[in-house]
């Protein structure tokens, strides 16, 4: 069995926006939720910029993400919130009309690493200052109950299903940055094989926390700039410094094509393809070639059987980090290299808008790769203002393009080398 | 192509009875006591004091640069020797590596702690001062933590150890994420996305905020053990043949999700279906059961009233078997290092059962081995493998 998947329900909370709409609203029109920030009591931390979501406003909004009665991490209140976003958006919340009328519906995110307590381990230390295990397993009941030990990975897809009463598969993916597209990937070959008959797919992630921050800030990963205020994320831009953290989720629901048509489904697009790859290089570098990177991007193609011509837009990885934006442009110009056709594609980083949502990151930038297609607009590159050499595509510099965009393909790469990409097509039946 | 055309083979298993499925068969017949003190649990948990603890690999073992400990916790290196040993194995597999050759993995999250014991005195002055604390571990933390507690980490050493860039996916946390890594490696041969998928999954450290998380989440008392388990999926038309050692195929699976109670029994009962549907036999044509060692005691009674379930009304019920007294729960790797088990005993006709406080060795009865792994939150994944000859 192979059946076309389609789009269906989309969902997003982040710094741009708490509903698809503000988001896409914003990229279009080139608003970055990009800020000066600080952890909270920190006037000194390094990195000095990030996208947070706005707490108070998700608060109130969605109060604790979706209906929960037990303690939750940041990352899984966001992706609550953006399942049941896209599921509504789908007509496939509970009451509605559609529920009921798609068979089996599973759900896979990608997810990074846990929102770990700061002081979880001051717990250790005993009436006589000194720090043992035996302690802390005796006081274990103070432990934040919040905290990435115990809200584990598999939270996020498990409270989807459980809330929703979906009864497919849960999965979650651990693959870095990649985690969503692969989520995303997954749960379209689900689909396409007939496992399910829809899925909810996607990432949520938030690392604006002190342990998390200090392991990427130590790795050197965020920029620490301040010459460029809130334009801090410049991919493609000679004077990038590295990736801006931001925080949130998106969700969209994939659904079997016959489904969709049977219950009259409004369709944002086609997903048609998906590919991954390992660069089997370092674990600190990307491939320098950028191997791995094209070689997610042909598999993808192939997967949707799309010819490499016919592809009008990339959705760029683009962290603004010294070496991926040369590398992956690197790897655009090897998968399109056939008469040259990388000098017409309109590449786009959303993260100069969105920030990197690290594992969640291909979520939100599938749903703009998706709303390209549909509405025909590439979103820009915010604050390419001197464009590194090395770079030299067409990047949509600034302002948002109006053009039509028949087949777009989203790239993700993670740390380590663990690369996905789709391919996104504009849906005829 | 279909799972059908995939062969299982290239057993590689590290866990407290040894370093492969032979040792563990040996090991679970002999009855013999592959546990370690823990003297950290005796306090909380006097009946945990001892785990199924295995030697960390170090550099010469893994036959790496040392810097590559640098960038890993204990659990990366359990699995990059689980991959080592499954790849140096009988060469019959053929040169490795390339694009052709792609990776699934059922990874543990890292739950380790991030600041050393010697830190935390610092740490407990510079509490009412956030600005102290971030100094404090801007100072403190292991350079590469960000990579290091990063899960995923491990798919980027085995990658670059072993040279695959094929395609990939790595799952978490817990027994569902393994064997979801095997059923979705095996697809992506079948479905001529690889040729060969090496398919691994690994435990996660026995850590003292390990039994905090798995107390939270219901722990029955079950006790951890470490380890990992590997093996490779490759197209049988590729001439994989006697070198490879014994083989086996998916000849079906099944994936569900069952929150809690009768949804939770339903889920693995339907899955289960699935599997045996998929297969194109029924609950007769299974030989050996080899359900997940749940340590929840939820996921326990789920699984226990959904085989009944399934199995009612089968003349010679397959009592079920697992591996635990001799592994201890290998999260992750548990339903991956019973494939290994369930390859052996495929291979050689024979099935291990229960006796009491021993295990015997009897003639496996069908040709077809069940293998379940039940998640911690009511992910359920069912296979159904049956042998593919040498």
């Amino acid at each position: 069995m192979s059946r076309r998947v389609v789009v269906t329900g989309l969902g997003a909370v982040c710094g741009l926006g708490l509903d698809w709409q503000t988001v896409w609203e914003g990229l279009t029109a080139g608003r970055s939720a990009i800020r000066a920030w600080q952890l909270p009591g920190v006037d000194d931390f390094p990195v000095r910029y990030a996208a947070p979501v706005d707490d108070a406003a998700f608060t109130a909004r969605y109060g604790d993400g979706g209906g929960a009665d037990e303690p939750l991490e940041r990352r899984t209140r966001f992706g609550l919130a953006a399942a049941a976003q896209a599921l509504a958006d789908a007509g496939l919340e509970a009451g509605a009309a559609g529920a009921g009328a798609v068979g089996r519906i599973g759900t896979a995110v990608g997810s990074g690493v846990p929102e770990r307590d700061p002081y979880e381990l001051l717990h250790a230390v005993g009436a006589d200052g000194r720090p043992g295990w035996p302690t802390l397993l005796d006081r274990r009941d103070r432990l934040n109950r919040a905290s990435g030990l115990f809200c584990t990975n598999d939270a996020l897809a498990a409270g989807i299903a459980a809330r929703h009463r979906l009864r497919g598969p849960a999965l979650n993916f651990s693959t870095a940055c990649a985690g969503a597209t692969h989520a995303i990937g997954h749960g379209f070959r689900m689909i396409r094989r007939g496992e399910v008959d829809a899925m909810v797919v996607g990432g949520a992630d938030s690392v604006l926390n002190l342990p998390t921050m200090t392991g990427l800030h130590l790795l050197g990963a965020p920029s620490t700039s301040e010459l460029f205020g809130d334009r801090l994320c410049r991919a493609f831009d000679r004077d990038r410094s590295g990736l801006v953290a931001a925080e949130g989720a998106a969700m969209v629901v994939l659904e079997s094509e016959e489904s969709a048509r049977r219950r009259g489904a409004p369709v944002y697009a086609e997903l048609a393809g998906f590919g991954s790859s390992l660069d089997a290089y370092q674990v600190t570098a990307p491939h320098p070639e950028g191997h791995g990177a094209a070689l997610a991007m042909s598999r993808a193609l192939a997967d949707g059987g799309v010819a490499p011509h016919e592809v009008d837009s990339i959705n760029a990885h683009g962290t603004s980090t010294p070496l991926n934006d040369p590398i992956e442009t690197r790897a655009i110009k090897d998968v399109f290299a056939a008469g040259e056709h990388y000098r017409k594609l309109a590449v786009t980083a959303n993260k100069t808008m969105l920030g990197h949502l690290i594992a969640a990151a291909g979520a939100p930038e599938l749903i703009a790769t998706v709303l390209s297609v549909r509405d025909g607009i590439v979103p820009p590159t915010l604050n390419l203002e001197n464009p590194d050499p090395a770079c030299d595509l067409d990047y949509v510099p600034e302002k948002a393009r109006y053009q039509e965009v028949s087949v777009a393909v989203s790239n993700s790469f993670g740390f380590g080398g663990l690369n996905a990409s789709l391919v996104v097509r504009g849906y005829e039946h | 192509m279909t799972t059908h055309d995939v062969r299982l083979t290239a057993p590689g298993l590290y866990t407290a009875a040894g370093t492969g499925p032979d040792d563990l068969w040996a090991a679970l017949v002999a009855g013999k006591d592959t546990r370690r003190p823990v003297e950290a649990l005796t306090g909380p948990w006097p009946e945990s004091g001892t785990a199924y603890l295995v030697d960390d690999p170090d550099a010469a073992t893994l036959g790496v640069h040392r810097r590559v400990l640098r960038t890993s916790e204990k659990q990366a290196r359990m699995a990059l020797y689980g991959a080592r040993l499954a790849l140096a194995g009988p060469s019959g597999h053929g040169p490795v590596g390339g694009p052709g050759w792609g990776l699934y993995l059922g990874l543990p999250t890292v739950d380790e702690e991030l600041l050393r014991f010697e830190a935390l005195e610092r740490l407990h002055k510079a509490a009412g001062s956030p600005g102290e604390v971030a100094a404090l571990y801007g100072r403190e933390v292991p350079p590469f933590s960000g990579l290091s507690h990063l899960n995923s980490t491990a798919a980027a050493h085995i990658s670059a150890v072993c040279g695959l860039t094929g395609a990939m996916a790595a799952y978490s946390p817990f027994s569902d994420a393994g064997l979801t890594a095997l059923i979705d490696g095996v697809l992506s041969v079948a479905e001529g996305e690889n040729d060969a998928a090496l398919i691994g999954a690994v435990s996660p450290k026995a850590h003292p905020l390990l039994y905090v998380q798995y107390e939270e989440l219901g722990w029955n008392g079950a006790v951890p053990g470490e380890g990992a388990a590997f093996l490779l999926a490759r197209r049988a038309a590729d001439g994989a043949g006697a070198a490879d050692g014994p083989a086996a195929r998916l000849a079906g699976y099944g994936r569900a999700f069952g929150a809690a109670g009768e949804d939770r029994v339903e889920a693995v009962a339907e899955a289960v279906h699935a599997a045996l549907a998929a297969a194109g036999t029924d609950a007769g044509g299974i030989g050996w059961v080899l359900p997940d060692a749940a340590w929840s005691a939820d996921a326990a009674r789920a699984q226990e009233a959904a085989l009944d379930r399934v199995f009612a009304g089968v003349a010679e019920r397959p009592a079920p078997f697992t591996a635990e007294r001799a592994t201890g729960v290998l999260g992750p790797a548990h339903p991956l290092a019973h494939t290994l088990l369930a390859l052996h005993g495929l291979a050689t006709g024979r099935r291990l059962a229960a006796d009491g406080d021993a295990v015997r060795e009897e003639p496996l009865p069908a040709p077809r081995a069940l293998v379940l792994a039940c998640g911690a939150r009511g992910q359920v994944c069912a296979a159904v493998l049956e042998g593919a000859g040498t």
